[in-house]
């Protein structure tokens, strides 16, 4: 299933909240956590990784993990929580409101 | 903050932070792969989909904004290689842009340097001149009386100052006459701190040196002049300069780019007002206070004051002026005449020019024409891009198929047509700077009429390459790669995905459809070079009811000083009698304005029996005062009555002779001689020979064969001549005839020697043929006629190369069509035909598009023409014709090689 544009960044900074992953990591999270229902490609995952890391949302380093591989892993600065809890709010007042009008709609 | 200084880290850590992109991909590609591999697919079928980084790298890259930088410097660079890969086509179109570019600049800069300069002083918003408007006159000058008034509304004036130009020719330093005519700024002690300028070596004057009548022998100088003159002396302040009788000390040089307030007429030298009696020796005593007309005021508003406010404060003031000049009894015409009148305030911050609108017309004609010339370029050039675009099919698809996306392609495409105009932008500045030099020569020369005498009146300006140049040319080969290339990159772009038949026939078409387009505006082009170099024929070539080649005209000012001007009536009677007798002289007279002197004169009113002739321009009456035989040195037929001669002196009646035209309108059929006529002239405050003639009564004693007069277009001015002894108080310049037994050319070097023979002091200004004279006159006509017709021959060898090239193309495109039509049979002329036929149609389809533009657009240039229609058939024929001769040339090289197509070759190559 397609993402709407920007959904994508908030659900990686989601992800990062719990514990800084590689990009590899990423992918498969946010695939399992939407049980399936989102499955994130390179070809996406990659430019949004750049473009939040450019924003300074996100921050990358290289380290050397389990079984002794070099992997980069991101992990959310202070002003990438900030913004994911803005756009978490922002979220669930949008979903709100649009789940009120379709909720009013099939009544009519 | 963060993003910019991330993006300028990575764009100069460029090769690590791939190595890092490299190594994080393979990362996850292997974390994949391991995944997979867990969940039970095969290893093949685990890494298919990460079969290619490539896509995923790129798009990573293009997340930052410095991405966008470093792909255009890439693009710039392949561009670059793609252009020096293809020097002909490189060559031929930064060329043809180049002319295109280089047309624009050179009049930008002309029409820069005479319209859109303020002028380089401090605040020159601020300032602003008086401007009447009375009955069908319009003038900046006014007496020193009104100037005063002006001058006095200190609530809206921070203050005013009075300036009145002069030519001098008498100007002596170190003892050495400078035989030019110099132009002298008579302006009050406050002009500098007015305009707002101030000295770059020594000092202005001030105030304070402009207090006592004749107490102020202080002079600044131009940079120009004080280079020429006094060599660029730096120290130069205290140094002398002498003018009629006395001697002037230099206070200062002013800063190069100030040269006045005339835009196109500088001034050489300034001197305080008050020593306007000494520099003007000749006018009669206190001509400051006196009733002189000739004092152009310039203000500068007060800060706090808007323009609207210091209108309604110079209206009351004016309207007071008026309400003294109809004292208690006002007679209906004068009445009327105050209803017509009204004074503006009218911004001077660009200065003044007599030039401007005199060359607004030409110079817009010109500067649509050098548009149209652009628009023709880009018409061409896109043409090439578009058969060149075309060549390169492959290696876009290839772009395309490896994931580059459109967007990127249509953005390298249009890089290379932006390198491209850059290239023609720059070559195109080199040639401008030459072009404009050249422009302004042919702007520059021709005569003008000042106070009374005829001075060679260059338009005198400085064009040099500059930042508004540089920046013109930039932002117009900017426009210009963005109108050539974004058709031909939008198609290359997109066009390619749809190939076959179709798109290859659509290809066809659009470069079909520019090189039509490029044809009709070429003939537009064509056209108009036509009408005016017919003009300029015409006006060249027109009777003018004089001998030309046996005639040469000397003009000489008079107004230089008492001692000439006290003397004016003697040269009348001694410098045509002296130059008669030179070996050669079949005859000479004299006359005060003598002819083709270019001036717009006002002309008077006139009158028989009381019933008078007036209202419009053209009904007013041109009058001189003349020597006897002057009609015979003309050669100018007596229809009736007698010539003037020795006895029509200061106290015979008052006698005129008229010409046919004035004949004409006042007594049709019957005989003027011995009737009376009464000139006369209310409105004008102009002089004019004979001064305001109002009321004047005189006896036509002679009728004179018309000629062409003052300008090459006016045909039939009425004129009266009247004898010169009859009104001595106006003899203020002196055109002497000289009619020669053989040509007139070859005697100017003797008839100048001799006047100065008879009084060295009398400057003479010019000598020369009435060819030659004529020939300056149509300055403007030789200007638009030269350029436009230069236009034209860039619009067709534009045409040439553009049709070249499209030609060559189609056969290339048509390679395999030849080739099997040879194969089957077609005979190699009627491939050449074919070839031809289908060229000659689109100029066909050109030529008829074009001419119905032509109609349109010429209505607008008819003011212009003179013996020529705006749709003269000759001219749009010629037009026409050339353009279909030089298709056909151009389409004659490629045709060939289409008619010598081997079939064996072409159906292998399929």
């Amino acid at each position: 299933m397609g993402l709407v544009q920007g959904t994508l960044d908030m659900l990686i900074l989601k992800t990062l909240a719990l514990q800084p992953l590689h990009s590899y990591g990423i992918g498969t999270r946010i695939q399992q956590i939407s049980t399936g229902v989102f499955e994130v490609g390179p070809g996406s995952l990659f430019p949004a990784l750049r473009r939040l890391e450019r924003s300074g949302l996100i921050r990358a380093k290289w380290k050397t993990s389990d079984h002794n591989r070099r992997a980069r892993y991101y992990g959310l600065t202070d002003s990438g929580r900030e913004k994911l809890e803005s756009e978490t709010r922002e979220w669930e007042r949008q979903t709100a409101a649009i789940a009120r009008i379709l909720r009013e709609g099939s009544h009519a | 903050m963060h993003n910019i200084l991330a993006g300028l880290r990575s764009l100069f850590r460029r090769g690590e932070e791939s190595r890092e992109m490299d190594e994080e991909l393979r990362d996850y590609l292997n974390r994949s792969v391991e995944d997979k591999l867990r969940r039970g697919r095969s290893a093949r079928e685990a890494r298919v989909e990460l079969a290619s980084f490539e896509p995923v790298k790129e798009s990573m890259r293009d997340a930052g904004w410095e991405s966008t930088v470093e792909s255009l410097w890439r693009d710039l660079r392949f561009g670059a290689r793609i252009l020096i890969r293809r020097p002909a086509f490189t060559v031929v179109a930064a060329l043809s842009l180049a002319v295109g570019i280089a047309a624009n600049t050179s009049i930008f800069s002309v029409f820069d340097a005479l319209m859109l300069r303020r002028l380089p002083v401090s605040h020159p918003e601020a300032l602003y001149t008086l401007q009447r408007h009375e009955g069908q006159m319009t003038s900046d000058a006014m007496s020193y009386r009104w100037y005063e008034r002006f001058r006095a509304l200190n609530n809206v004036f921070a203050d005013a100052a009075a300036i009145t130009n002069e030519d001098r020719s008498n100007v002596e330093v170190n003892g050495v006459r400078d035989e030019r005519q110099v132009q002298v700024g008579l302006v009050t002690g406050n002009y500098f701190a007015v305009i707002g300028a101030e000295a770059a070596i020594g000092r202005t004057f001030t105030a304070s040196d402009d207090v006592t009548a004749g107490g102020h022998p202080v002079v600044v100088l131009s940079d120009q002049y004080w280079r020429k003159v006094f060599g660029g002396d730096p120290s130069v302040p205290g140094r002398r300069l002498r003018l009629n009788q006395t001697t002037y000390t230099v206070l200062g040089v002013m800063p190069r780019a100030f040269s006045g307030e005339w835009v196109g007429r500088p001034t050489d030298f300034w001197i305080p007002i008050s020593m306007l009696a000494q520099v003007l020796t000749e006018l009669p005593p206190d001509p400051v206070r006196g009733g002189r007309m000739n004092y152009v005021p310039l203000v500068r508003l007060r800060p706090d004051v808007s323009g609207r406010q210091a209108m309604a404060a110079v209206a009351v003031v004016y309207q007071d002026i008026w309400k003294e000049r109809l004292g208690a009894n006002p007679s209906p015409e004068m009445i009327r005449q105050a209803r017509q009148s009204r004074l503006d305030l009218v911004p001077a911050e660009y200065g003044f020019s007599p030039q401007r609108a005199a060359l607004s017309k030409p110079i817009a004609i010109l500067i649509v024409s050098a548009g149209l010339l652009l628009l023709i370029t880009c018409a061409n050039v896109a043409n090439l891009l578009i058969a060149r675009t075309a060549g390169r099919e492959r290696e876009i698809a290839v772009r395309l198929a490896l994931g580059g996306g459109q967007a990127r392609i249509l953005r390298q495409l249009l890089v290379e047509s932006l390198l491209l105009a850059a290239l023609g932008g720059a070559l195109g500045m080199l040639f401008a700077v030459w072009a404009s030099g050249a422009l302004l020569g042919l702007v520059a020369t021709g005569p003008a009429q000042m106070g009374g005498g005829i001075t060679p009146d260059p338009l005198r300006l400085e064009v040099h390459m500059d930042s508004r140049m540089l920046g013109f040319t930039f932002a117009l080969s900017l426009v210009t790669g963005m109108t050539f290339g974004i058709i031909p990159a939008f198609r290359a772009s997109k066009g390619f995905n749809q190939r076959g038949a179709d798109g290859l026939a659509r290809r066809g078409f659009l470069g079909k459809s520019l090189m039509v387009t490029q044809v009709a505006l070429s003939l537009i082009l064509l056209i108009g070079a036509a009408l005016f170099s017919r003009t300029l024929h015409n006006l060249q070539t027109q009777d003018l009811g004089l001998d030309r080649r046996h005639t040469l005209l000397a003009w000489t000012s008079l107004r230089q000083g008492a001692r000439i001007f006290d003397r004016a009536s003697a040269l009348f009677d001694q410098v045509p009698d002296r130059l008669a007798l030179l070996p050669g002289v079949q005859s000479s007279s004299a006359s005060v304005y003598g002819l083709l002197n270019g001036s717009e004169s006002a002309g008077v009113d006139a009158a028989v029996a009381g019933q008078p002739l007036t209202a419009s321009d053209d009904a007013k009456v041109l009058s001189d005062l003349v020597t006897p035989r002057y009609f015979e040195s003309l050669e100018l037929h007596m229809l009736a009555g007698r010539d003037f001669d020795a006895r029509d002196d200061a106290h015979a009646p008052r006698v005129v002779i008229v010409n046919e035209a004035l004949a004409r309108r006042f007594f049709g059929r019957s005989n003027p001689v011995g009737q009376r006529i009464d000139f006369g002239s209310v409105a004008s405050n102009r002089s004019i020979a004979g001064g305001p003639l109002t009321g004047r009564t005189f006896e036509i004693v002679g009728v004179v064969a018309d000629s062409i007069h003052v300008r090459p277009r006016d045909r039939s001015r009425m004129m009266i001549y009247r004898p010169y002894r009859q009104d001595p108080a106006h003899l203020v310049s002196m055109c002497v005839v000289v009619r020669t037994v053989g040509e007139a050319g070859p005697m100017i070097d003797k008839v100048r020697q001799e006047v100065r023979r008879i009084d060295s002091g009398l400057p003479v200004l010019l000598v020369d043929t009435v060819d030659q004279q004529l020939s300056d006159l149509l300055v403007q006509e030789r200007l638009i006629a030269t350029l436009s017709g230069f236009f034209g021959g860039a619009a067709v060898l534009l045409a040439c190369v553009g049709l070249y090239g499209l030609v060559s193309y189609s056969v290339a495109q048509r390679t395999n069509e030849i080739g099997v039509r040879i194969a089957v049979g077609a005979v190699r002329a009627h491939i050449l035909r074919l070839v031809l036929g289908e060229t000659l149609r689109l100029v066909g389809a050109g030529i008829a598009i074009g001419v119905p533009l032509a109609l349109v657009a010429t209505r607008a240039i008819a003011a212009q023409l003179f013996g020529v229609g705006t749709s003269d058939p000759v001219s749009m024929l010629c037009a026409a014709a050339l353009l279909s001769a030089v298709a056909i040339t151009a389409a004659w090289i490629p045709a060939r090689r289409a008619a010598s197509v081997d079939p064996v070759t072409a159906l292998r190559s399929e």
